[in-house]
């Protein structure tokens, strides 16, 4: 029983960080714009994030360096693409190996070293001395708790505002949207580069609270496991969290079964997500791929207002 | 008077621009590469100074840039032959590697093979080994339209999780101290080195390699059959084209060049599997190939680039610049080559917002 | 943003509401809009006429703030308004229902309604949708998605979503093209009591016919060039063509004789496809013998794509039968840049798409391009292909260009078969004259012709005989000498006895 409640806890803090990457990309892709960077903009905000914590001695500031990182290196990848009209995936693939260099590059010397601070976790009272579950789920840190909550602001912001509406439709039919007067350049750069923020503060919850140290692409792909998770989770903010905590919980099995003692090679078992994630997405693209459920029209087009 | 900017769509570039914008972008990434050189305490003079040297400036180093070249060729003539039939194949790393495993494996359990039949071996089935993986990204694509890209990345992951699997386990070298190496292959499992030189034959094989899949994507029927079906699958459909085979045969032809790639750096660099037998050469493939616009004979050109930076940026560790500094210029190489496309696609018109009438025209209503 | 200058305007009644002056707008070396003024009064109706290519649609792209103009000036109610914006030209009072509609087809008819404004489309928005939908006699469930509407339902909600912003230029951009002669004169009739009630409306059409129906007002544009501008009163048809045209050759229409109808070349019997919503096809009976042009009338979403696909072969038929004695057919696609060729190839390359493969241009092992340049500059030649190397990339061609490398691909193997949809839509008049000569020529040579169109006056020129399509199947057919412009229009609409 322990084993499958400490696999949950674990998982639930894994998917934390896939979840706001994921939600992230949502965000940029409901505008319209494809984004294959969000690797190189949690490598970014991972390393960043784990200097300046080190420097200051306190977590925010190097969360929100964090942050400014990924969305730094996303406006990049506005500027190319809603600016001037770059192809996105060639940019995006670019936008990950450049973060990856950067990230190695800024991070020489800091391999190996500690945070010096961190983002503890906050026992909720009476809620986390619920037997079994109170544990799992109501002992963490701050992020995973606001967690949810993002989800769900981001599905109010989507369908029950104007902004949404017009984020909406930026993605769906630029055209109609500029005809109609929303300014589907603007919201495609801000959508970007929020989504590029919140992969930054994903990459920095790796360095430093999960695993608090620094490592070349210690992402190792998580960045891609969110866009994934996007495409499966059908667009909806809501079935992609659900999507990244059931993600987080395979990856945090593989250490679980390891802890145990499991006669399996730990490097066979570390393939479990990538492997998990290849499978459901078969059968969910199967599944959607006629309906196309939630997926924008224009993901990857670049709006171009004068196009004939 | 307020004016607005905006871009318009140019009709033809200047042929001048249309040479001018990619050497542009060469010069503009090293430019940006010393700016982040700079910004990191490191003088870039010097540092670019030791690339050269390192690289282009000596016959060491000019060896050694033939050498890096030869993966790097081939890893882009991976990624520009799937382009052929629009698919991305961002997978070359893990091909690369599972090739690499695989003539490891043949190295290891058909040692007894005659030397002159042991290499072919080895080769043939790293071949093969690359084909299969990028089939299994492939064959989702071709048949339920599950994107190539996402699918072939997983597949990275996973091939260097097996590879580690392998040489931390059944394959490892229990005289490597743990270290992450296989055990050495037998001394007939190793490339043949060009007359006079340290440098081995794997370079003129991915020569051979460009110009063949030149001549079948460029100039057969097939080819042509294969061009048709990526660059419009609907007038393909038209033709009576079927564009799933095609893309299964062409992304497994690719995954190929790209396994061949890993067993000849396993045969003619390290002679044994390890973990870091690709330094990125398969991400790498993809800026090459996006480098040479996609034309298979222009990867050599730009494979050959990139491995100077790789090879030069060896020798920036003795001055103290780190090593990524070449994934980073290589990628700022991209970012400009990128934003000169644009520049040749647009033009940029400012005009007035409010333009007065002049009164000729004016009257004239 | 928006009008800003010069407020207290003078009386709308002696300037106009819209005022353009000098608009001039060039696509590289064309000019698409050469120095064009257009007054609009308050409750007028005016017609802008043209032929495909005139500017017309340019002009209208610079009012709605799509384009911005190389020069020129548009006032509104006497103030200026900043061009190359969307959002000016709306709070402007100018809205536009483009030709495509420009609507959201995932969105619910209120939230493309609202879109732009305001409003987030929340059920309170939707009860004012409703409101204002019946106010204006359309009858549209403000909670459907507008994927699920009828193209004329579609076309009331881009009107819809004008009126709820109170806008008071409005520009209908072809709206007639979609609709059967009925349903146009349910629109003129919508469009008489919106000007009645003071809004301007700007009509767009190629139609002259049109024009007389409902405009009190015509501006005529030829080659981007305003050459008319006046009350429609006392103006024939015969006057506005020669305008329009700029000689009295009317639109390069072809002499047309009767064919002589030989042996079946084509047969459907019973054909069903299905399409995403109702049936593409629904039991289709239909013949083609050669030396016939067989004219497929109908309103475009009628099964039109899907009797091109199966009569070409190119997509089988849930059920039913397709039988064809031609050798070799050819098929002119509607989406002629997706259909039938690949834009980032070279004319040469697509000239050559049906035969690459034949003995004369390769061998299993090797392609002779030269041999291929050579056929290529021969069918550039003999079908005017606008190109100056046979090296250019299909995609930078105009509409015009492309069809001709279709035609000159698809016509130069002496089909016994020819299927066209659409094939004459969006082109410049010279190359619309020559397809049309060309499927003429073919059909004196002994070709059967099926020619798709929803361009009636082109369907009753050159067929020798009209089936009418509704709804994925035949309810009328009319033969040469007994064709009934008005019942055929009726019969586009789904009225009329079957």
């Amino acid at each position: 029983m322990s084993f499958w409640l400490n696999s949950l806890s674990v998982g639930i803090v894994l998917g934390t960080p896939l979840a706001y990457a994921a939600l992230g990309e949502l965000i940029a892709e409901r505008a319209g714009v494809m984004n294959l960077g969000v690797e190189g903009m949690m490598l970014m905000g991972a390393v960043v994030g784990f200097i300046v914590t080190l420097g200051t001695h306190n977590a925010v500031a190097g969360f929100a360096a964090a942050i400014a990182a990924g969305a730094a290196l996303a406006s990049v990848h506005a500027v190319m693409t809603v600016g001037l009209r770059v192809n996105q995936i060639v940019m995006g693939l670019t936008l990950t190996i450049l973060g990856a260099g950067l990230s190695a590059y800024i991070g020489t010397g800091y391999a190996g070293r500690r945070p010096g601070a961190g983002v503890s976790a906050i026992a909720i009272p009476v809620l986390s001395q619920i037997p079994l579950l109170g544990s799992v789920l109501f002992n963490h840190d701050v992020f995973v708790y606001a967690v949810p909550f993002v989800a769900l602001g981001i599905w109010l912001l989507l369908y029950r505002s104007r902004f949404g509406l017009w984020l909406r439709a930026a993605g769906e039919q630029p055209g109609a949207a500029d005809a109609s007067g929303v300014p589907v350049f603007l919201i495609r750069y801000l959508a970007v580069i929020a989504g590029g923020g919140f992969a930054g503060l994903a990459g920095a919850y790796f360095s430093v609270v999960y695993t608090q140290t620094w490592a070349e692409g210690m992402t190792s792909g998580r960045g891609w496991i969110a866009i994934a998770l996007v495409i499966f989770g059908t667009w909806d903010p809501i079935v992609v969290l659900l999507g990244a905590l059931l993600f987080g919980f395979v990856d945090g099995l593989n250490f679980q079964l390891q802890s145990v003692g499991v006669p399996v090679s730990t490097h066979l078992l570390a393939m479990m997500p990538y492997v998990f994630t290849l499978i459901v997405l078969v059968f969910a693209w199967t599944r959607l791929r006629h309906r196309r459920v939630g997926m924008p029209e224009a993901l990857g087009v670049p709006y171009e207002r004068e196009a004939r | 008077m307020a004016f607005s900017i905006r871009l318009e769509r140019r009709l033809n570039a200047p042929m001048a621009m249309r040479i001018a914008v990619p050497v542009a972008a060469v010069a503009g990434g090293l430019l940006a590469g010393g700016v982040v050189m700079a910004l990191g305490g490191h003088d870039p003079i010097d540092a670019y100074g030791s690339i050269w040297e390192g690289s282009l400036g000596s016959s060491d180093g000019f060896q050694s840039t033939l050498i890096k070249a030869c993966p790097l060729v081939l890893t882009g003539l991976a990624v520009a032959t799937a382009l052929r039939v629009g698919l991305w194949n961002i997978g070359g790393e893990g091909q690369l590697i599972v090739g690499a495993t695989a003539a490891t494996g043949v190295g290891l359990y058909a040692a007894s093979l005659p030397g002159p039949l042991l290499l072919p071996a080895m080769i043939l089935s790293g071949c093969a080994a690359g084909a299969v993986w990028a089939a299994i990204a492939a064959v989702p694509r071709a048949l339920i339209g599950l994107n190539e890209i996402i699918v072939t990345l997983f597949m990275n992951y996973i091939a260097i999780l097996l590879m580690d699997h392998l040489i931390f386990g059944p394959w490892g070298d229990p005289k490597a101290f743990g270290f992450a190496y296989s055990r050495p292959l037998p001394d007939a499992a190793v490339l043949p080195l060009l007359p006079g030189t340290y440098v081995h034959v794997g370079i003129v094989i991915a020569l051979l390699v460009a110009v063949t899949a030149w001549w079948l994507m460029e100039r057969t029927p097939w080819g042509f059959s294969v061009r048709v079906s990526g660059g419009n699958p609907r007038t393909a459909e038209y033709l009576g084209l079927r564009i799933s085979r095609r893309m299964i045969i062409v992304l497994a032809l690719s995954g190929a060049i790209a396994g061949l790639a890993g067993a000849i750096e396993l045969t003619g660099v390290t002679n044994r599997l390890q973990d870091g037998i690709s330094v990125n050469y398969g991400y790498s493939g993809v800026l090459i190939a996006f480098l040479a616009r996609g034309r298979l004979l222009g990867v050599v050109l730009a494979a050959f680039l990139f491995a100077t930076l790789v090879v030069g940026s060896y020798a920036l560790q003795t001055t103290g610049v780190a090593q990524p500094i070449a994934t980073i210029i290589q990628a700022l190489i991209i970012v400009f080559l990128l934003a000169g496309d644009a520049a040749l696609a647009f033009r940029l018109r400012i005009t007035r917002t409010r333009p007065l009438l002049e009164p000729a025209q004016a009257g004239a209503g | 943003m928006g009008a800003a200058s010069d407020p207290g305007a003078a009386s709308d009644a002696a300037r106009g509401v819209l005022e353009a002056r000098g608009i001039t707008k060039s696509f590289g070396d064309r000019l698409a809009n050469d120095h064009v003024d257009l007054t609009v009064h308050r409750g007028e109706i005016r017609a802008l006429l043209g032929e495909n290519g005139a500017g017309k649609t340019t002009l209208i792209s610079v009012l709605c703030g799509q384009y911005q103009p190389d020069g020129g000036l548009v006032t509104v109610h006497g103030r200026t308004l900043t061009l190359g914006s969307p959002r000016a030209a709306l709070q402007a009072g100018i809205g536009v229902v483009h030709q495509d509609f420009r609507l959201v087809p995932r969105f619910t008819v209120t939230e493309n309604v609202v879109l732009g404004t305001k409003a987030w489309g929340g059920p309170k928005d939707e009860d004012t949708v409703a409101a204002q939908a019946s106010a204006a006699g359309f009858r549209l469930d403000p909670r459907a998605p507008a994927w699920a509407l009828s193209v004329g339902e579609l076309q009331q909600l881009a009107i819809l979503k004008l009126l709820f912003r109170g806008l008071e230029i409005l520009i209908l951009d072809e709206p007639t093209a979609v609709l059967s002669p009925p349903q146009a004169a349910e629109l003129f009739k919508s469009m008489r009591t919106l000007a009645a009630a003071g809004k301007s409306i700007i009509f767009i059409t190629h139609r002259l016919r049109e024009v007389g129906a409902v405009a009190s007002e015509v501006t005529i544009l030829r080659q981007g060039k305003v050459v008319a501008d006046r009350a429609v009163a006392g103006l024939d048809a015969q006057q506005m063509s020669v305008l329009m045209i700029g000689s009295s050759d009317a639109g390069g229409r072809v002499e047309t004789r009767p064919g002589a109808a030989g042996d079946v070349v084509l047969r459907l019997e019973a054909v069903t496809v299905e399409g995403r919503s109702v049936r593409a096809l629904d039991d289709m009976h239909l013949e083609v013998r050669r030396g016939e042009i067989v004219g497929v009338a109908g309103i475009s979403g009628n099964g039109q794509t899907a009797l091109a696909e199966v009569a070409a072969g190119i997509i089988r038929p849930v059920s039913g039968r397709r039988e064809s004695a031609a050798a070799a057919v050819a098929y002119i696609p509607e989406d002629r840049l997706n259909r039938g060729l690949v834009g980032a190839m070279s004319v040469t390359d697509n000239l050559a798409l049906r035969r690459y493969t034949s003995r004369a241009m390769s061998h299993p092992l090797w392609i002779w391009t030269d041999r291929m340049t050579a056929l290529a500059r021969r069918l550039i030649d003999a079908f005017n292909i606008p190109v100056r190397k046979p090296s250019t990339r299909v995609a930078d061609l105009s509409g015009g260009g492309l069809q001709r490398v279709l035609l000159a691909r698809e016509l130069s193997e002496q089909p016994d078969l020819i299927i066209a949809a659409q094939p004459t839509r969006g082109l410049d008049v010279a190359s619309a004259a020559m397809v049309r000569e060309q499927l003429v020529r073919h059909r004196d040579r002994g070709a059967g012709v099926m020619l798709i169109s929803e361009d009636l006056d082109e369907v009753l020129e050159l067929s020798d005989r009209v089936l009418v399509l509704f709804k994925g199947a035949v309810v009328g057919e009319y033969s040469r000498g007994k064709l009934n412009r008005a019942e055929i229009g009726l019969r586009m609409g789904g009225e009329g006895a079957a």
